[in-house]
C-alpha cells in the first residue's frame, strides 16, 4: 500500500513538473517585454489582435499582434498558419483575436530584432467591420461653426476688397 | 533702453496672428479632403469643426485688431511664440474629436509633439486610427518642420518686412538667400523634391512587404514627413518595428540624416559645389560625435551580438538627427545596458545641424564649444604676445570669433539647464534619474524616443513641463525669452 501510494506520489510530482515543458508558457506580452530575459527560447503564448496585414519575408511573412498595452511581430514560416486569419485590424475593422504560441527571442538570429516565431495559432474570435456613427452634437456644432465661418468670411472679404479705401 | 509694449502692439501682434490662423486652417483643409473621400464621416466633422473654429478666430482678430504700428522684431518673436502655443492649442482640436486620447491636454500634447517634430505620442489604441487623423498627425510634423510661421509668410504675406524676425524666431539662424521669403521658399522647394523622392522610396518598399497600393501611398508619404521632418510619429503603434523591414530602416536612415542637414548645404551641394559636404565644420562634427557615440554603443551592446547594428545603431541614428523613430518593441530601451542609454542621451542632446528641422544644441555650437576649448589651450601654451585665430570652414572660411563663441555657450547652457530641470521634475513625480534625464533629453531636444514615462498615465504637471520643454526647445528659447521680457515690462510702466 505504502509503495503504492509513494509511486502515486512521485507520479504526481513528475506531471506537475512536466506542465511547464508541454505547455507554453502563459504570460501577458507586457510581462514578457517587461522580463525578456526569463523568456529567451522558450514557448510562450500570447492572446491579441491582428493588426494591418501580413507583411513579406524573404523566408515567410509576418504578422503583428497587439495586445491592450503592447504589440509585437509574429514570425510565420508557413502561410497556411495563418490562413484562419480573415480580419485584420484598422480604422475601418477589428481584427480577428488569436492565441499565438511560439518561441520568444530577445535577439532573433535571424531578423536581430525581439520577436516571436509561431508555432501554431489559434482564432479565439471573429473581428468584424467597424460601425462608426456621428453623435448629433458634433453635427450640430459643425454646422453652426460653418455658418459664422461663412458669414465671417463674407465680412473679411468685404473689409478686404473695400477696407483700405474707407 | 526696454520699449513698454502699449494696446497698439497687442493689436498689431493679434492681427498678424490672425493671418497666420488663417494660412493653419487652410492646411487643415487637407485632412478633410482626405476623410471627404475616404468616406471617413466622423474625423470629416472633427476636422470641420477644427478647420472652421481656426478660420473664424483668424478672421475675428484679423478684423478686429488692425495694424496699428510697424512690425517690429519685438512683434515677431512675441507672434512666433504665442503664435506656436495657438497652432498646437487649434491642432488639438480635431486629435481630441477622434476620442483617441483621454484629455484635451493628451491631444494638445500630441499636437505640440506634432508641429514641433518631436515624436512623443500620448495617442490610445493608434492602429485603429482614421486616415484622416493619421494624415493630420503627419502633417503638423511636416508644416511645424518647415516652419509654419514661414509656410504661412510665405503663403499670405504682408509683413515681409520683418520676414527675418519671423525665421529667426523661429530657431533658423541662417538665411540661404538675401531674400528671406525666398529662402523659405527655396526651403519648401527642396522639401517638395525630397517629398517626392522619399514617397516613391518608401512607396517601393512598402508595396513590394505587401501593403495594398492605398496604404502603401498613405504610409509612404507619412514616413516621409516623418523621417524629413525628423518628427517620429508612424502611421502604427510599433512605429517602424511594424514593417519587419531591413530596408525600410536603411531608407528612413538616409531621409533623417537628410532632414538634420542644414538647409544652407542641401542649397549649396544642389547649386554650388559638391565638395563641400567633405569640408564642412557641422559634417565633419557630425561625423566625429556619431563615430564615437557608435564606439561606445558597441561596447555597451557588445554581448546583443549582430542584433546591436539593428538595434543598437538605429535608435542612435534616430536620437541623433532628432527623428525619433524606433525598431524596438516597446520597453525595449529600457533593457539598453547604462552606457548605450547614455550614448543616444547624447546623441539626442546634440541634435543635427543648425537650419535644418532637428532639435537639441546642435552640431555647430558643439563644434564651436569643443574647438574653443582646444583654442584656448593652445593660447596657452603660445607666447604671451602671439596672436591666435582660429578659423572653420562652414560654407566659407570663418574665424571662430568671441560673438561666435559667446552664442554658442549660451545656448549650450540654455539647453543642459533646461534637460536637466525637466529630468528634476520627473525624478520629483518618483521616476528614476536615468529614465527622467532620457525622456526630458527627448522632448527638449524634440526627439521623441521615450523610455515608457511619456504614456496617457503620466502625471498631468509632467505632461505639461514636456509641452513646455517641446515648444521651448522648437524655438530655441529666445524668441520666448523676448516675449516674456516684453509682457513683464508691462509691468514696470
Amino acid at each position: 500500500m505504502r509503495v503504492k501510494l509513494k509511486s502515486f506520489i512521485f507520479c504526481l510530482l513528475f506531471t506537475t513538473l512536466l506542465i511547464p515543458l508541454v505547455y507554453a508558457q502563459s504570460a501577458s506580452l507586457g510581462d514578457i517585454l517587461a522580463h525578456p530575459d526569463n523568456f529567451i527560447g522558450k514557448e510562450v503564448q500570447i492572446e491579441g489582435e491582428v493588426i494591418g496585414e501580413p507583411l513579406n519575408d524573404p523566408a515567410g511573412v509576418w504578422i503583428n499582434i497587439s495586445t491592450k498595452e503592447q504589440q509585437i511581430g509574429v514570425f510565420v514560416d508557413n502561410e497556411r498558419k495563418i490562413e484562419e486569419i480573415t480580419y485584420w485590424g484598422s480604422y475601418s475593422t477589428t481584427g480577428d483575436q488569436v492565441r499565438v504560441k511560439g518561441i520568444f527571442y530577445k535577439e532573433c538570429l535571424d531578423h536581430q530584432i525581439s520577436d516571436i516565431h509561431l508555432k501554431s495559432l489559434e482564432l479565439l474570435g471573429k473581428g468584424y467591420k467597424n460601425e462608426y456613427t456621428v453623435s448629433p452634437g458634433k453635427v450640430k456644432l459643425a454646422k453652426i461653426l460653418s455658418l459664422i465661418c461663412l458669414v465671417m468670411a463674407l465680412i473679411y472679404l468685404i473689409r478686404l476688397k473695400y477696407g483700405k479705401r474707407t | 533702453m526696454i520699449i513698454s509694449p502699449d494696446r497698439r502692439d497687442f493689436s498689431t501682434i493679434l492681427n498678424i496672428l490672425g493671418s497666420l490662423i488663417l494660412g493653419l486652417s487652410l492646411f487643415m483643409l487637407i485632412p478633410i479632403i482626405v476623410a471627404f473621400v475616404k468616406g471617413e464621416q466622423a474625423p470629416f466633422f472633427d476636422f470641420l469643426i477644427g478647420f472652421t473654429f481656426s478660420a473664424i478666430l483668424g478672421m475675428f482678430l484679423t478684423l478686429v485688431f488692425p495694424i496699428k504700428k510697424e512690425v517690429s522684431w519685438v512683434h515677431a518673436f512675441f507672434t512666433v511664440s504665442l503664435g506656436w502655443l495657438v497652432f498646437s492649442l487649434l491642432g488639438a482640436i480635431p486629435l481630441y474629436l477622434s476620442a483617441h486620447f483621454s484629455s484635451f491636454v493628451d491631444a494638445w500634447f500630441e499636437s505640440m509633439s506634432g508641429f514641433s517634430t518631436t515624436g512623443l505620442t500620448l495617442i490610445r489604441d493608434l492602429d485603429h486610427l482614421s486616415i484622416s487623423h493619421n494624415m493630420w498627425r503627419h502633417l503638423t510634423m511636416f508644416i511645424g518642420g518647415q516652419g509654419i510661421i514661414l509656410a504661412s509668410l510665405s503663403i499670405l504675406t504682408r509683413a515681409r518686412s520683418v520676414a527675418l524676425g519671423f525665421y529667426v524666431g523661429e530657431a533658423r539662424q541662417e538665411k540661404i538667400l538675401p531674400n528671406v521669403i525666398a529662402t523659405s521658399r527655396f526651403i519648401w522647394k527642396v522639401s517638395f523634391v525630397y517629398l517626392i523622392l522619399g514617397v516613391v522610396t518608401f512607396f517601393t518598399i512598402l508595396y513590394n512587404q505587401g501593403l495594398t497600393i492605398e496604404r502603401s501611398f498613405f504610409h509612404s508619404l507619412w514616413l516621409f514627413f516623418a523621417s524629413f521632418d525628423t518628427g517620429g510619429f508612424a502611421p502604427q503603434a510599433q512605429n517602424i518595428a511594424y514593417y519587419h523591414s531591413f530596408h525600410l530602416e536603411i531608407a528612413t536612415i538616409v531621409f533623417m540624416i537628410l532632414g538634420a542637414i542644414n538647409f544652407n548645404l542641401h542649397f549649396w551641394l544642389w547649386n554650388k559645389s559638391k565638395k563641400e559636404i567633405f569640408k564642412n565644420f557641422e559634417i565633419r562634427t557630425f561625423f566625429f560625435t556619431i563615430c564615437s557615440l557608435s564606439v561606445i554603443l558597441y561596447f555597451s551592446l557588445i554581448k546583443m551580438g549582430p542584433a546591436m547594428f539593428r538595434k543598437g545603431f538605429y535608435q542612435l541614428i534616430s536620437a541623433h538627427t532628432g527623428c525619433g523613430f524606433t525598431n524596438l518593441a516597446g520597453g525595449e530601451l529600457n533593457h539598453f545596458p547604462a552606457l548605450g542609454l547614455l550614448a543616444i542621451i547624447f546623441a539626442m542632446m546634440i541634435g543635427g545641424c543648425v537650419c535644418s528641422t532637428t532639435g537639441g544644441i546642435k552640431l555647430m555650437r558643439l563644434g564651436i564649444v569643443f574647438k574653443s576649448f582646444f583654442m584656448e589651450i593652445k593660447r596657452w601654451m603660445m607666447p604671451f604676445r602671439a596672436v591666435y585665430r582660429n578659423r572653420f570652414h562652414h560654407l566659407q572660411s570663418l574665424v571662430l570669433s568671441d560673438k561666435r563663441m559667446k552664442e554658442a555657450y549660451l545656448f549650450f547652457f540654455i539647453f543642459l539647464f533646461t534637460y536637466l530641470a525637466g529630468a528634476i521634475i520627473a525624478m520629483g513625480f518618483g521616476y528614476p534619474a536615468k529614465e527622467a534625464l532620457f525622456e526630458s533629453v527627448s522632448a527638449t531636444a524634440n526627439v521623441g524616443l521615450s523610455v515608457g514615462i511619456t504614456s496617457p498615465a503620466m502625471p498631468l504637471v509632467l505632461k505639461l513641463v514636456y509641452i513646455f520643454q517641446m515648444w521651448a526647445g522648437r524655438l530655441e528659447f529666445i524668441s520666448i525669452f523676448v516675449s516674456v521680457g516684453f509682457i513683464l515690462s508691462l509691468f514696470r510702466k
